[in-house]
């Protein structure tokens, strides 16, 4: 049984930081879109090595919502 | 041998005089720049008469045979009393108006202090509405994102970081 995690971190001006963990591929990438999407504008994306490492291993994403 | 003598205060100021005469009841006529006693002294070859001087100090002219001492001391008291109390009268003013400038000023800058508190007021309440408005906004942002993560399978939990909110988002696959 795999667990994927979501962790995000929401400051007091309303700022995201995202970070995705067991999530295989640029799946995790796709899921932070789908759970922002209408809610926050992603403004950076940084891809970690394990990102590239693609249906094999842990990758995680770094997102930010753009500050209005 | 020596001598010691007094003058009699000098009636410089018309009013004053004027007023000294009715405080002592002597009835008088005016005439062009002269006070014309119509005082019944019955020795008197000719009118009693106040004159400015060439100093400016009102001066009784009679004649030599008039006894005027008694009239004079008298008028001077009146005098001097009228004089007294005028001056203690301008002073009693001037106090009152300085009191009423001060009190002024008091209300000028209690003005201004109240003006300043509204002021601080009016910008605390915009800083806490900023402040609320943008707690609700995230408040809402983050009920957004747990309904949309239970929606997508995640079990959501809740971790306050100050003044930060941490949400952790978890779903396992088989």
């Amino acid at each position: 049984m795999a667990e994927e995690k979501i962790i995000l971190q929401i400051d007091s001006e309303g700022k995201i930081s995202a970070q995705t963990q067991g999530f295989k591929g640029e799946i995790c990438l796709k899921e932070l879109e789908k759970l922002l999407d209408g809610i926050a504008e992603i403004q950076d994306v940084k891809k970690t090595d394990d990102y590239f490492a693609k249906q094999t291993t842990t990758a995680s994403s770094y997102i930010q919502r753009k500050q209005s | 041998m020596s001598c010691r003598l007094t003058t009699l205060t000098p009636f410089i100021n018309r009013e004053f005089l004027l007023k000294a005469l009715d405080a002592c009841q002597y009835k008088y006529r005016i005439k062009s720049n002269q006070i014309i006693l119509e005082q019944n002294l019955s020795i008197a070859y000719y009118d009693l008469v106040f004159e400015q001087d060439h100093l400016g100090k009102f001066v009784l002219h009679h004649d030599s045979h008039t006894n005027i001492h008694s009239l004079l001391t008298k008028l001077e008291e009146q005098y001097r009393r009228i004089e007294q109390e005028y001056i203690a009268e301008l002073e009693r003013q001037r106090i009152a108006a300085e009191k009423a400038q001060i009190q002024a000023e008091q209300q000028r800058v209690e003005a201004a202090r109240k003006r300043a508190i509204l002021e601080q007021q009016r910008i605390e309440a915009e800083q806490k509405r900023l402040a609320e408005e943008k707690r609700i906004f995230v408040e809402k942002q983050k009920q957004a994102i747990q309904e949309k993560a239970r929606s997508m399978g995640y079990a959501v939990k809740e971790v306050s970081q100050g003044q930060n909110v941490q949400l952790v988002l978890i779903r396992r696959t088989y």
